[in-house]
C-alpha cells in the first residue's frame, strides 16, 4: 500500500459549531506543503521612490489600490500618515494628516476603498472614527465608531461592517462583526468568540473577506473557517488542522495572566491567525505563523471551503496586521530591500495562477493495493 | 373567644412580627454587601493608581546598574539629574504612539526644568528598535534592554511605565499608561513639573 497524494485530507463532521450550517473538518496531516512558485508568479517590485522630507514609520502596510492603479499606504505606528503612490513608486500626495481635526487622523490603522465610488474609510483607532474621502482624497465626512476596530468592510450597497477580535466588543457581547449605519449606530452583531478564547490570548489577526455577497470571517484563535450571510446566518464551517499550525491551548499557570514574560512564552505555543485574504474571483487564503516562529504559511480554499492548497510558505513579508493586500489575482505586500546599502520599502507583486474553473490541484489520499 | 383561638392568634401574631424582623435583617444584610462590594473590588483606574503610588519611593539603583552593565553609557550622563525613565515593551502600538504624542508636547517644559528623558525598550528586536527610535526621533536618548531588565523588574504591567527617578535611582512619581485616558498622562507631566520646579 503506497501513497498517491501529495498529503491526505480527511473529511469528518465539525466537532461543533453552528446548527444547520454545512460543517466539515479537513485535517490535512501530512506533507511538506505545497511550494509558493506552483501557485504565484512573482512580479516585479515596485521600490517606493522617497521624497527627501518623507520618512515612513516601523510598521507600513499597503492600505488599498485606488481605481487608477495608486498604491495608498498606511503608516499607523511613529509618523502617522497616508501616502499615495503612482503606480511605478512615485510619490503624489498624502491622505488626510496627524491630528484631531476635521480629517484628521492619530491611529490610521486600517481602511477600506469603495471600488464603485473611489471614496477612501480610513478608519481611525485612537479618535475611534471613520473618515471618508472622495476619490481624489479629498475630507468628505466622518463617522463615530462606538469601539476600536480592526477592519472595515463597506458593501456594494454601501453597508458597514467592522471584525474586531478583543475579548467584548461595544455592546460588551463576544460578537467579532459589527454592522453599523452612518450614525455609528450597531444594528447587528454576528458571529461569537471561539469558546475557547480567554482574556490572556488577545491578539491581533484573523479577519473577514467579502466573496459573492458572503462573509468568509476567522478570529486569530481559532483554524475555523465561518461563511455568514450579510445577516449573520452561519451557512457553512470549516475546521481545518494542518501540519505546521499548533492549536491554542488553555494555559496551566494562572501567571500568563499577569506576567509580560510568561504571556510572550504562552502565544509561542500556538499558532495565530494572521490574515484572511480574497484571492482571484472567488477564492480566500487564511494565513498562519507556525507557533513560535516569524514564518508565515498560506491555505487557499475555495468558496465553498474546498481546500486548494495548504501550507505555503510566504517569502518575506513585513508582518503587520493588513500587510497583505489583493487586487484579483494579484497579491501584494512590503517588504524591506536593500539599495546601495540604504534600506528602503518596495512593493511586491505576486500572481495568482489557478484558474477558477481548471482543475483542483490539490490531490485527496488515494490508497491503492 | 376560646381558648385554642386566642393561641392561634397569638402565634400567628409572634410569626408575623418575626417575619417583619426576618425582612428587616435581610434589606439591612443587602445593604451591606452591597457597601462591601463596592469598597472590596476596586476598579482598573484604581487599580492602577494604587500600584503607581506603591511604586514611589522604591529604589530601582540596582537595574540602572544592570542596564549600565549592559553597556548604556547613556546613563552616565544622568547621574546629577532627574532622570524621566520610559519603560515601552512593544505590546501596543496605541499606546506607545499616544505617549509619544504626549511626550512631543511636553518635551520642552522638560528639557527647561532640567529633566532629562530615557527611554528604554523591551520585548524587541535590534531592527525594529532601529526603526522606531528613528521614526519618533528619539535615537539619542533610546536604549534596547536586550537583558529585559524592565521587564523583568515590571513583568506584572504590560502598558508603558513613566518614572521620575532622583540621581540615587529613587522612583519619585510614576505613571503607568491607560490608553483610554489620555488627560492621566498629561497630568502625569504637569506632577512632574511641579516636582521638578522644587528640586
Amino acid at each position: 500500500m503506497f501513497l498517491i497524494a501529495q498529503f491526505s485530507c480527511d473529511r469528518k463532521t465539525a466537532p461543533s459549531g453552528a446548527e444547520s450550517a454545512n460543517k466539515k473538518y479537513l485535517s490535512l496531516r501530512e506533507g511538506s506543503g505545497s511550494k509558493f512558485g506552483d501557485y504565484f508568479s512573482a512580479g516585479r517590485k515596485i521600490a517606493l521612490d522617497l521624497k527627501d522630507e518623507i520618512q515612513i514609520g516601523p510598521k507600513p502596510s499597503i492600505g488599498a489600490l485606488s481605481r487608477r492603479g495608486e498604491f495608498i499606504i498606511l503608516d499607523s505606528f511613529g509618523v502617522r500618515q497616508i501616502l499615495v503612490f503612482d503606480t511605478n513608486g512615485i510619490y503624489k500626495t498624502r491622505i488626510g494628516s496627524q491630528g484631531t481635526g476635521e480629517g484628521q487622523y492619530l491611529y490610521p490603522d486600517n481602511m477600506f476603498l469603495d471600488q464603485k465610488t473611489g471614496r477612501v474609510y480610513v478608519s481611525d483607532g485612537d479618535l475611534l472614527r471613520i473618515l471618508e474621502y472622495d476619490e481624489d482624497y479629498r475630507y468628505l465626512s466622518e463617522i463615530a465608531l462606538p469601539v476600536y476596530i480592526e477592519q472595515l468592510l463597506v458593501t456594494k450597497e454601501g453597508r458597514f461592517f467592522c471584525f474586531t477580535s478583543g475579548s467584548a466588543g461595544p455592546d460588551g457581547a463576544d460578537r467579532v462583526v459589527y454592522e453599523f449605519d452612518r450614525t455609528g449606530r450597531i444594528k447587528n452583531s454576528f458571529l461569537r468568540m471561539p469558546k475557547t478564547f480567554v482574556p490572556a490570548a488577545e491578539a491581533k489577526g484573523g479577519g473577514m473577506v467579502h466573496i459573492n455577497d458572503m462573509f468568509y470571517i476567522i478570529t486569530p484563535y481559532e483554524y475555523t473557517i465561518n461563511r455568514c450571510n450579510a445577516s449573520g446566518k452561519v451557512t457553512a464551517q470549516v475546521r481545518i488542522k494542518t501540519p505546521f499550525y499548533t492549536e491554542m491551548k488553555m494555559y496551566a499557570d494562572k501567571k500568563v495572566e499577569t506576567d509580560l514574560n510568561e504571556r510572550k512564552r504562552y502565544h509561542s505555543t500556538w499558532s495565530h491567525i494572521w490574515w484572511i485574504i480574497n484571492i482571484g474571483k472567488d477564492c480566500l487564503g487564511v494565513v498562519y505563523n507556525e507557533a513560535g516562529t516569524k514564518r508565515y504559511y498560506l491555505d487557499i480554499f475555495t468558496s465553498d471551503l474546498d481546500i486548494i492548497a495548504h501550507s505555503i510558505l510566504l517569502p518575506n513579508l513585513i508582518a503587520t496586521p493588513h500587510a497583505i493586500h489583493t487586487a484579483g489575482n494579484d497579491l501584494y505586500w512590503l517588504e524591506y530591500i536593500n539599495s546601495d546599502g540604504i534600506e528602503n520599502i518596495a512593493i511586491a507583486k505576486y500572481s495568482f495562477r489557478y484558474l477558477h474553473n481548471s482543475p483542483m490541484p490539490v490531490r485527496e489520499e488515494v490508497e491503492t493495493q | 373567644m376560646s381558648r385554642p383561638a386566642a393561641f392561634i392568634g397569638i402565634f400567628a401574631s409572634v410569626l408575623l412580627l418575626l417575619n417583619v424582623l426576618l425582612l428587616f435583617r435581610i434589606s439591612g444584610l443587602q445593604t451591606q454587601n452591597k457597601i462591601w462590594k463596592t469598597k472590596g473590588v476596586l476598579n482598573l483606574a484604581e487599580q492602577r493608581a494604587l500600584v503607581e503610588h506603591g511604586l514611589e519611593g522604591e529604589y530601582l539603583g540596582d537595574e540602572i546598574e544592570l542596564l549600565r552593565r549592559e553597556g548604556f553609557r547613556l546613563l552616565d550622563d544622568h547621574v546629577s539629574k532627574l532622570t524621566l525613565l520610559y519603560s515601552f515593551t512593544i505590546t501596543c502600538d496605541r499606546c506607545l504612539n499616544m505617549e509619544m504624542d504626549i511626550y512631543q508636547t511636553n518635551a520642552s517644559m522638560l528639557d527647561e526644568t532640567h529633566v532629562t528623558p530615557l527611554m528604554v525598550f523591551g520585548n524587541i528586536d535590534q531592527l525594529l528598535f532601529d526603526r522606531i527610535v528613528r521614526s519618533f526621533g528619539i535615537k539619542e536618548f533610546s536604549i534596547r534592554d536586550k537583558e529585559e531588565v524592565l521587564i523583568k523588574k515590571f513583568s506584572k504591567l504590560t502598558t508603558p511605565i513613566i518614572l521620575l527617578i532622583n540621581s540615587n535611582g529613587r522612583i519619585l512619581a510614576a505613571h503607568i499608561s491607560d490608553y483610554f485616558d489620555r488627560a492621566k498622562s498629561q497630568r502625569f507631566y504637569e506632577k512632574v513639573f511641579n516636582i521638578a520646579s522644587r528640586t
